[in-house]
């Protein structure tokens, strides 16, 4: 019996780790030529990190998106994070738009990848559906340090709504929703 | 303790006090009250985290989109709206905390 539980716990802590030792560029890779290739859906301002978070999806599966359905299998989305630029002061400036103004320089790309089966070796406590998750420099390394237990719990707060901010959001709006 | 934090959400810059119109957006109980919201271009909204825990406000709507960040309990967040239109509120936190804002010219 002792042992039973010895195993059974043992087997809970390594899915555990599993969960987060999975997620990074072995399974999710620098997309190559996004900028040109993806669709540019949003921008999102986030003025507290003087930070402008450029949305990009994969075009192959934004064509076939429905807001009502998950995201189409093979869908990336990407989160690219420009420097906003600032005053003299350290202020962020803001454009004849009322939007922060981003600048060139990019500080952190974030992919998110969703295949069939992905999430089958996450805990259940951590799954986030069949996404997986990223983190990469601005010259396409993988960021060596990363974490990735944030992205997986904070995505989890919108699993109505395929465990995204910001697509679903774009694809209810687009369709009226 | 009680923290204000002057942001900019699509196109609201850092409040001076003294706009046209103040709309206080509480939180209190998850939930952003009033849920919607009829504002002026120049009008400021203030959130409010009058609840026992962090908050956010975020919007996702194109041409609008903009995250607060996190907001704690006590705190905060005064925002100008310098720009007309309509615009979804939801906590990154809590999905189902939302409320809407029409802003006229």
């Amino acid at each position: 019996m002792h042992k039973i539980v010895v195993i059974s716990l043992a087997s809970v802590f390594a899915a555990g780790l599993a969960g987060y030792t999975l997620a990074g560029p072995d399974r999710v890779a620098f997309p190559s030529g996004y900028t040109e290739r993806f669709v540019l859906y949003n921008t999102v301002d986030r003025p507290d990190r003087k930070t402008i978070r450029f949305m990009y999806v994969s075009p192959e599966t934004h064509t076939k998106a429905k807001a009502s359905e998950p995201a189409p299998d093979g869908t990336i989305l990407i989160m690219e994070d420009h420097r906003a630029k600032v005053d003299a002061s350290g202020g962020v400036q803001f454009g004849s738009d009322g939007r922060l103004v981003p600048t060139d320089q990019i500080t952190n790309i974030f992919v998110m990848e969703k295949r069939a089966g992905w999430g089958d070796a996450y805990p259940p406590a951590v799954r986030n559906g069949d996404w997986d998750y990223a983190h990469y420099l601005p010259d396409g390394k993988p960021k060596a340090d990363a974490k990735f237990d944030g992205c997986f719990s904070c995505h989890r707060n919108r699993a109505g709504r395929d465990f995204n901010f910001t697509y679903t959001k774009y694809l209810m709006d687009r369709e009226g929703k | 303790m009680r923290a204000a934090i002057l942001l900019s959400i699509a196109g609201i810059v850092l409040a001076s006090g003294s706009h046209a119109g103040e709309h206080r957006i509480g939180m209190a109980g998850m939930a952003y009250a009033p849920a919607t919201i009829e504002a002026k271009v120049g009008d400021t909204l203030v959130f409010v985290n009058d609840d026992t825990q962090a908050h956010n406000v975020l919007t996702a709507t194109v041409g609008f989109s903009t995250d607060l960040g996190k907001q704690d309990p006590g705190s905060e967040t005064t925002v100008t709206l310098r720009k007309s239109g309509a615009f979804d509120l939801e906590c990154v936190i809590h999905e189902e905390m939302r409320a809407r804002v029409v802003v006229r010219p």
